[in-house]
């Protein structure tokens, strides 16, 4: 398995760091809180300057209790992560079914080794490993080497 | 933010679907061309309208003790500019509001002009703003994606404001309560999104490299001085 890059682990622990902090600060800042959605604050905050406001139509489908609404958003979520999960295996295979048809047999370098500017047969950095480089086409600015 | 159904007078709904339809129209034809001329990125197409499914459905809290959503609209924006994400926060915008109540039919045209619309061009703006002064493509891409999620939530509170003025203080008043409400719950999570948006282009770029490069996103590999 290849090794992950130090800033890509780095970016693994910051993020649920920072929706587990986001939780706790909110926790400290309003201790009653419900972590009620923001769609519900703006209506609560369209009432405030609306007293008389009615909404004029109601949605086709509403679930029923709050319990099926969280799993309703939850498949959605799983449907999607679906997708994501097939898309990455179909391109991860076609890159490594690529990669065997031109008979692929590049040493990959380390990540602390610096690649020189290649030609056609020099190896080539892949992977989480590889720095990114920017976009470069008629319309795009040019890229930035890292 | 999802415009709740019924919030928006009737006027206002006509109005943003009149204002948001030409550019999901031109997005359509722009994932039809893109598909046409590139049948391999259909995959990534895939991928940038599934990313944004994801994140607009996962409710997460926030620092204010309110909880929100990202867009995910940026990932798109970067990939295959903003028009494309247009049409697909089109379709996920739809499927919410039929099946979730998240968001709502009439205010459809509101809510892809935030997330479709403003979102994406000011995270694709940021992107080629990074790229430009030469940053790294991580830190374009976090403030791509980062950048599309608060502007759709301000651009939520202008739509709101001018439907809502403060009694007292009129729409300034409003402006400022909605972007109370919503830009500063939103602060936490545009971080996060920009963090998840680095961590999936890092695995697109390990999976998808000659796709990226096709699309212009990454310099193809022959040209390219890398410094590990």
């Amino acid at each position: 398995m290849k090794r992950l890059r130090r800033s890509t682990i780095a970016l693994l622990v910051a993020l649920p760091a920072v929706v587990v902090g986001s939780f706790v600060v909110g926790r400290l800042v309003a201790p009653q809180s419900e972590f009620v959605g923001s769609d519900t604050m703006a209506t609560r905050v369209a009432a405030e300057s609306d007293p008389n406001f009615q909404a004029w139509i109601e949605p086709l489908f509403a679930p029923g209790s709050a319990e099926i609404e969280s799993g309703l958003f939850a498949l959605f979520a799983a449907v999607g992560a679906g997708i994501l999960g097939f898309v990455v295996g179909r391109l991860w295979e076609r890159r490594h079914s690529d990669g065997a048809a031109l008979g692929a047999t590049r040493p990959v370098p380390s990540e602390s080794e610096p690649i020189a500017r290649p030609d056609a047969d020099a190896p080539q950095k892949s992977g989480l490993a590889a720095a990114g480089s920017g976009p470069t086409n008629a319309d795009r600015p040019t890229a930035v080497a890292e | 933010m999802h415009i709740a159904e019924g919030l928006l007078p009737l006027a206002h709904c006509v109005g943003w679907y009149a204002i948001s339809a030409p550019f999901v129209i031109h997005g359509a034809w722009r994932v039809t061309k893109q598909v046409k001329e590139q049948p391999e990125s259909k995959l990534l197409l895939a991928a940038a309208g599934a990313f944004s499914l994801v994140v607009s459905s996962i409710k997460l809290p926030s620092a204010t003790g309110s909880s929100s959503h990202p867009t995910g609209t940026g990932l798109g924006a970067v990939l295959f500019r903003p028009p494309v994400m247009a049409f697909l926060s089109t379709i996920v915008l739809t499927f919410q509001a039929l099946l979730l109540a998240h968001g709502g039919l009439t205010t459809l045209g509101a809510n892809v002009f935030s997330m479709g619309i403003v979102g994406p061009w000011v995270g694709y703006w940021c992107w080629l703003a990074a790229q430009r002064l030469g940053w790294r493509v991580d830190v374009g891409v976090f403030l791509a994606m980062a950048a599309a999620d608060l502007a759709t939530y301000l651009t939520t509170s202008v739509q709101l404001a001018v439907v809502f003025p403060d009694p007292v203080s009129g729409l300034p008043g409003a402006l400022a309560k909605f972007i109370g409400v919503f830009a500063v719950t939103q602060l936490p999570l545009a971080v996060a999104e920009g963090i998840l948006g680095v961590l999936v282009f890092r695995l697109l770029h390990d999976v998808a490299r000659p796709e990226l490069e096709r699309l212009g996103v990454l310099r193809p590999a022959a040209d390219q001085a890398v410094v590990g």
